[in-house]
């Protein structure tokens, strides 16, 4: 399906060299050409050039128009894939109504512009591999039978399929947590030296009598082993107890394998690599209730009000303690010489600006820089406003300690009280020069900033990226980012919504139904999608081949994903995520000037160790060096693709759709033929030998780890 | 599924040209054709012997008016005034370890002579004082040209966009190119390969060397670092589990796709994929005779060395490795978080100049420092804020040591250059300490513009290659 350029016609125009092209559509499957893609150039208004474009393609066909300065380098502009024309990111283009259709209108003052059309057609997908191309941006990665489910009981209805994930049950972390923790654990302080003694048994939370546990230990005696089981048979009865600072992983990492409402978790997931917090920087990383309650705040409001977010993350204990504003006081004059010497910190000031709220620069709706008369980007803020804002944030403290909550020597976990008398109580200059009065309370001033930020214009179109970047792809169009933005600031997805600002019920659904991210057509475009998570695609392949545990009750304890994935839960190594919005790697993206954020983690050692590390859990289960031990504590369960793999052909279809979508290039295809057709295949353990190999060479498909 | 196009597109990791430089499309003209002539011409062959530099990158913003502090009596006591919580004892335990520098108006000598380091680095201190291998650079920072604090107050001079913010700083140090936002202008030592890569003729490596993951210090317009980690390389297990699995991998990462993601992800793969092997056999084999501490600055350096031990394998003439430690965003807690770190850093500096010295290298590897910026002078009560100048260190044979290069500054409260709560407004331009490592590493005269494109704005780098005179 190549498309072949056919004519070219050189015209000089007004002193503008343009060349038109013809490019004759791809064959379809019948076998025979269609009409040619006709790009009339003319000079417009004001020395601009207008190449009027293509009319709309038929369905699932992509058409767009690249342009170029050296007939060399070429790059697309805009493109159409049946929702009407628009801007390929990064160009924004004026594209114009006019007698016949679109124009797009040129004002660049380049000399030489060459412009070219070219149309792309669509495979069919499947509906299971349509279904698993959206369960892979939506879930922490599709199932048989999460597929099924989306497909069969839900037509591929996903705007249906999204309503009923919203009103599931929530999977909380830190419930989850306190079930399985000893009711009696908070007396352990008060029970030296006994049984309960922390320092005795530092590991102990959970709950004998479930058997399912999270690091308890009372003795040896309280954990039978498991006689019935092969795998547990002769194991260390130590293996259920995990490390203190393990334990919120392994929720986490249960919370992505097995909880049922996927599509919160995973817009959790987003939202906690926005509002980052992790253990460098942080206070106790051995506790777990108060790690899990601040990440519950994503849980609980992923389809709930960015404005609860941004004022139960700055009023927790755990953001205080990582952002270092507990305890923060107005300025000071120590020495008594009547000139201040201790100033208020400016870390959570400067950071709710930049990283949680409006970013550094002023965006348009669609996500662009607004820019000054010369041309440059116009900072949200300044200095100034970094050390005034600072003051905003004095005065508070942790709570009072109290019990039955997990206490290590100081509350982080109900939010921050106020201490007035250490609060800055001038009045202070917000971004737009309206004020918060002198002499209001912690609370008037800080909620009084929030709202100021919250209704800051820039917050829409910041989130709004931050979210598809996380979720759907890392280059947005100027559309889709002011389709998600708008949702943000009405509250409304096509008339649906709370119609409150900040809605991100509506925000989400904007971010995975955009015709962007939805008809395959619009994925040809090169620049569409992004590099999946490493973690996402290692839970991927957990949940896709049903990862199973006996010795360690159901709980899946994967370990060093910091050093072998550099991405782990509550593993940033700063506030600024595990990468950044903006970082471009070498080649083809940044010569584009595009972006791609997963990237930043991609070294020639990480480029190894995830497809590695996937390969460790098909072959062997969960152990070193994704895992603690060296056995495994947990397996996939690949009894489904085993029986498949007598016949090659009907593997690779089904592995088609369970790790790429459909994605598969038909050349890949051959060189998984050939690799996995020169393996036998008659007997079970052949058959296990050569589902291994397949779901291990799919794992360093491009295919699989890139989404689009 | 879509064929790939097959539309001539620059090779990822090979051929690169002068069309990347094209991309840094925020520069000034000017400044673009300074680097388009730099990466166009042919660079000429430096001095022989093997050279290497060494970025200990202290992420986050050390506060490094407390790395190097005046002892002096009046200078001390503004320090003391205005650091206030901050401030350490000049004397007596937990005080400052003393150095002394000349004041006889040669480089590096300052206006006084008593000034003293962090307690927690004495190896750094017997380095300076001692064995004169190490020196000191004063209240550096990101300047695109000359600027006062009149001129930064008026905006009539153009300071760096996202001042004082960690990501947009770190870059900065990194590009050397601070009035453009983002990587786009390269790194400095990636420009530094892109001009000198020949050296390496016949190396297996990158010049570039990272221990400490992607970073824009090291990215050229044609060049870019092999990235690896204290632990070493890693092969692909199923690459080499079987020869039919390591043929369709072949085939999968070799091939053109249409999608920009996959088609970097494949190259960035076998890349990887291939130098592992050459990585692992030279340098698996080597251990160091020194024992390094079990901190993650001394596993890396001890990786660096081994590596360096393994130049003659690896047919390296010039290296340059990125090693970094993050957790010096002290807006709290900066006495004692940094006193642990700076602990661990001197621990890893103490094995690391001794295993030096047993490769016979000494005088051949400068370590320099860096960081996102200077903190405030003044406190929030336990810790301090972002600033921009800050002090930095090298360590090496080659460098006059004993010095400190760059006027001290004045750090009173309401001192020339503060910009407020004691930022200081750097007077020594980043340009001029990368010029000194550059000039000794061997960059050519007429190169050093390309490598530093802003630093005509303040010395001629052609006859003025070492601006401080610390390294020539």
């Amino acid at each position: 399906m190549r498309a072949i350029l056919t004519k070219a016609n050189k015209a000089r125009i007004g002193g503008l060299i343009a060349i038109i092209m013809w490019a004759a559509l791809p064959l379809h499957t019948a076998g025979t050409s269609t009409n040619d893609l006709y790009l009339a150039i003319s000079v417009g208004a004001g020395n601009t050039i207008e190449v009027l474009l293509p009319d709309s393609p038929p369905t699932n066909e992509l058409r767009y128009v690249e342009w170029s300065t050296d007939l060399q380098t070429w790059e697309p502009v805009a493109l159409d894939y049946g929702s009407g024309w628009g801007n390929s990111y990064p160009h924004v283009v004026d594209l114009a109504d006019r007698p016949g259709g679109k124009a797009l209108v040129d004002d660049t003052d380049m000399h030489r512009r060459y412009y070219r059309a070219e149309a792309l057609t669509a495979a069919n997908l499947s509906s299971n591999q349509l279904a698993a191309r959206f369960l892979q941006q939506a879930t922490f990665g599709p199932t048989r039978a999460s597929i099924s489910n989306l497909v069969n009981t839900f037509a591929l209805d996903y705007g249906a399929w999204m309503d009923d994930q919203m009103q599931l049950p929530l999977f909380s972390h830190r419930v989850f947590f306190r079930e399985r923790s000893n009711p009696t654990f908070v007396s352990q302080t008060n029970n030296p030296g006994g049984d309960l003694d922390p320092s005795v048994y530092p590991t102990e939370v959970g709950n004998v009598a479930t058997n399912v546990q999270i690091g308890y230990k009372v003795g040896p005696a309280d954990i039978p082993e498991d006689t019935n089981s092969t795998v547990a048979l002769g194991r260390p009865l130590t293996d259920p107890i995990l490390g203190a600072g393990l334990r919120k992983r392994v929720i986490w990492h249960h919370a992505a394998i097995t909880a049922d409402d996927q599509l919160r978790q995973r817009v959790a997931w987003a939202l906690a690599q926005t509002f980052v917090l992790g253990e460098a920087g942080s206070s106790q990383d051995d506790a777990t209730e108060q790690w899990t309650h601040f990440y519950d705040i994503f849980v609980r409001h992923a389809f709930g009000n960015f404005s609860n977010i941004l004022s139960e993350v700055t009023y927790h204990p755990k953001m205080g303690d990582y952002l270092t504003y507990v305890d923060n006081k107005k300025e000071e004059d120590t020495d008594g010489d009547m000139v201040p010497d201790i100033f208020p910190d400016e870390n959570y000031a400067r950071e709710v600006m930049q990283l949680f709220t409006i970013g550094l620069w002023q965006l348009n709706t669609n996500g662009t820089l607004q820019l000054d008369p010369a041309g440059d980007p116009i900072p949200t803020y300044d200095n100034g406003d970094i050390e005034e804002f600072a003051r905003v944030f004095t005065g508070l403290r942790y709570a009072v300690a109290r019990t039955n909550i997990e206490i290590k020597n100081a509350n982080l976990i109900d939010p921050m009280r106020s201490q007035e008398s250490w609060h800055d109580v001038t009045e202070k200059t917000l971004l737009d020069g309206s004020k918060l009065a002198a002499s209001q309370t912690v609370r008037q001033d800080i909620d009084g900033l929030l709202a100021h930020l919250f209704g800051h214009a820039n917050v829409a179109p910041f989130i709004a990226r931050k979210l598809i970047q996380r979720l759907t792809c890392s280059n947005p169009s100027p559309a889709y980012i002011a389709a998600v933005a708008t949702a943000f600031s009405s509250g409304l997805y096509q008339g649906v919504g709370s119609g409150q600002r900040g809605d991100l019920a509506a925000t989400v659904k904007a971010v995975y139904l955009h015709p962007e991210v939805r008809i395959p057509a619009a994925s040809l475009a090169d620049g569409n999608g992004k590099l999946r998570e490493p973690l996402i695609r290692l839970m991927h392949v957990a949940r896709a081949f049903n990862i199973y545990s006996i010795q360690t009750y159901g709980l899946f304890p994967f370990h060093h994903l910091d050093t072998e994935l550099l991405q782990s839960p509550y593993l940033a190594p700063t506030v600024f995520n595990f990468y950044t919005p903006d970082y471009q790697p070498q080649g083809n993206v940044l010569d584009r000037e595009l972006f791609a954020p997963e990237f930043g983690i991609v070294t020639d050692v990480t480029a190894l160790r995830v497809p590695n590390g996937i390969r460790e859990l098909v072959y062997n289960g969960l152990e070193n060096p994704i895992g603690r031990r060296g056995y495994h504590q947990a397996e996939l369960d690949g009894s489904y693709e085993i029986d498949l793999a007598g016949n090659v052909s009907n593997l690779i279809d089904h592995l088609d759709v369970m790790l790429t979508a459909g994605r598969l290039e038909a050349s890949n295809r051959v060189a998984l033929e050939t690799a996995l057709g020169g393996m036998p295949g008659t007997t079970e353990g052949e058959r296990t030998n050569r589902a291994r190999r397949a779901v291990a060479l799919f794992a360093l498909l491009p295919e699989f780890n890139v989404l689009y | 599924m879509t064929t790939p196009r097959h539309i001539s597109r620059r090779d990822f990791l090979g051929e690169a040209s002068c069309a990347a430089v094209g991309t840094t499309a925020l520069l000034s003209s000017l400044l673009s054709m300074r680097l388009t002539l730099g990466a166009a011409s042919a660079s000429q062959p430096p001095a022989s012997g093997y050279r290497a530099l060494i970025c200990l990158f202290l992420n986050g913003g050390n506060d490094s008016f407390n790395m190097l502090v005046p002892r002096e009596q009046s200078a001390y006591d503004d320090y003391a005034a205005v650091r206030s919580s901050l401030a350490l004892p000049r004397d007596g335990v937990g005080g400052l370890l003393p150095i002394t520098v000349p004041t006889d108006g040669s480089p590096g000598s300052q206006v006084f002579s008593e000034f003293g380091v962090h307690p927690d680095l004495p190896t750094l201190r017997q380095l300076f004082e001692v064995d004169k291998s190490a020196a000191f650079v004063t209240n550096v920072g990101t300047l695109i040209e000359p600027m006062t604090v009149a001129e930064y107050n008026a905006g009539t001079k153009p300071a760096p966009p996202g001042l004082f913010s960690h990501a947009d700083e770190r870059t900065h140090w990194q590009t050397f190119v601070p009035q453009v936002r983002g990587g786009g202008p390269k790194g400095w030592a990636g420009r530094m390969a892109d001009v000198m890569d020949e050296c390496n003729a016949l190396g297996k490596l990158a010049m570039n060397l990272s221990l400490s993951g992607n970073n824009v210090l090291q990215t050229g317009a044609n060049t870019v670092p092999y990235i690896t980690d204290a632990n070493g390389a890693v092969q692909l297990t199923e690459y080499g589990a079987d020869p039919t699995a390591a043929a369709a991998i072949d085939s999968f990462l070799g091939q053109q796709y249409r999608n920009l993601y996959q088609q970097t992800l494949a190259q960035s793969t076998a890349f990887a994929n291939a130098t592992a092997l050459d990585f692992q056999a030279a340098v698996d084999p080597i251990t160091t005779t020194t024992t390094f501490p079990d901190t993650q600055l001394g596993r890396q350096l001890e990786m660096v060395c081994r590596v360096m031990a393994a130049r003659t394998p690896l047919a390296m003439e010039r290296q340059i490795f990125f090693v970094q430690r993050g957790g010096w965003d002290h807006h709290s807690e900066v006495l004692n978080s940094q006193s642990e770190l700076f602990t661990e850093v001197d621990a890893a500096l103490a094995a690391y100049w001794a295993e030096l010295g047993l490769l016979g290298l000494q005088n051949d590897v400068v370590l320099f420092s860096a960081s996102d910026f200077g903190r405030t002078l003044t406190s929030n009560g336990q810790g301090s804020d972002h600033a921009w100048g800050g002090n930095h260190f090298c360590i090496g044979g080659p460098v006059d040591g004993g010095r400190i290069y760059g006027d001290f500054p004045d750090i009173a409260a309401g001192n020339a250059l503060d910009l407020g709560r004691g930022r200081l407004l750097p007077s020594t331009p980043v340009d001029a300490y990368g010029a000194e490592l550059a000039a000794w590493f061997g960059v050519p005269t007429a190169e050093m513009s390309t490598v530093f494109p802003n630093a005509e704005n303040f010395f001629d780098p052609i006859t003025t290659p070492y601006p401080l005179g610390m390294l020539g």
